[in-house]
């Protein structure tokens, strides 16, 4: 199993490597690929991080044109080099934004939910969960973001944020913490 | 970065004392100590083992867990939907409409870029040498007189 996934990697990596090429070669819109390639999670990223649809939009975009513009310097994995940029586009954001309120736009979002009822329970819960994760401090909340919510193991969290196993547990579990005395009481 | 749902409500009274204990709060919270020494974990570890996919639920179920358990099921609804959020289509013309028309280009700094070394350059850098060299031999023979 860990073999194929080493493969897979390997694979895309290698797919990644040719369209660079392509792209340094001139080809401008072979960038598309790599955009439609990792555009989803990025996003997802950016958005959670933020709270903002708009935010994770723009952040996104200044992303992927500081990555076009720097494409001949990608040594390694691409996916890992433009989730940097993107991290830290979010890291800079936070560092300078105070936000009043969060939102989310619901038309991007499908509703598997029955009834009215739960469909609002969803959004409060959404909303709550926000609020909370808006109260933690960028790395605990970075940390659970990628845990719970991009789904990534601890492994790939270290080797995308350039740190331990032991430090990113750590700020998981503070992360979880935290969210739980927040949410439990209205929640549990 | 530390936030709190109060953060807009300006600054209170006691806004000195508050801010330092804000920073004392925010020195604790960002401390990366193990776990359980402390004796301030409020979540017990079985459930970071099962929220980490180390312990099977039942196990949880069996203990005083099972309120932990229904709470973080509940939120990893919510995870779980944010786990399949799409980029919003139009995002992408946009990005690639605002890229740089030329090919991106490697910018190697002025250190690291290959010398080209020409016969007029190498006279040139040879005669600067030996104007320096002179220069510098009769200063210091000054300074000993």
């Amino acid at each position: 199993m860990k073999t194929t996934e080493t493969e897979v990697d390997a694979g895309l990596e290698n797919q990644d490597q040719l369209v660079i090429q392509r792209v340094l070669a001139g080809n401008r819109d072979a960038f598309r690929i790599l955009i439609s390639r990792y555009s989803d999670p990025l996003y997802r990223h950016a958005l959670c991080m933020t709270g903002s649809p708009d935010v994770a939009e723009d952040i996104l975009q200044m992303s992927f044109i500081k990555a076009y513009q720097h494409l001949a310097e990608v040594r390694g994995r691409f996916d890992a080099w433009v989730f940097r940029i993107v991290a830290n586009g979010c890291k800079d954001w936070l560092k300078n934004i105070r936000r009043s309120h969060l939102s989310y736009d619901e038309d991007d979002q499908a509703s598997g939910f029955a009834t009215p009822e739960e469909e609002l329970d969803r959004t409060e819960l959404r909303t709550d969960l926000d609020r909370a994760l808006a109260t933690l401090p960028a790395s605990l909340r970075e940390a659970f973001v990628m845990k719970h919510v991009e789904g990534r193991s601890y492994e790939e969290m270290a080797d995308l944020l350039g740190t331990t196993v032991g430090a990113l547990k750590m700020r998981v579990h503070r992360a979880r913490e935290a969210l739980q005395a927040l949410l439990e009481e209205k929640y549990a | 970065m530390f936030d709190d749902f109060n953060s807009e409500s300006g600054v209170r009274n006691d806004g000195r004392a508050r801010d330092r204990q804000r920073d004392d709060a925010r020195n604790l919270f960002e401390r990366e100590v193990p776990l359980g020494q402390t004796g301030e974990t409020s979540l017990a570890i079985a459930v970071h083992a099962w929220l980490d996919g180390e312990l099977p639920e039942s196990v949880l179920r069996r203990g005083d867990s099972a309120r932990d358990v229904d709470f973080w099921n509940r939120l990893g609804e919510e995870t779980s939907a944010r786990r399949h959020m799409r980029t919003p289509t139009h995002i992408q013309d946009r990005i690639m409409e605002a890229l740089p028309q030329h090919a991106p280009q490697l910018i190697t700094p002025w250190f690291q870029r290959e010398l080209v070394l020409t016969p007029a350059s190498a006279v040139a850098i040879g005669s600067a040498l030996v104007a320096v060299t002179a220069a510098a031999t009769a200063a210091f023979m000054g300074v000993i007189r």
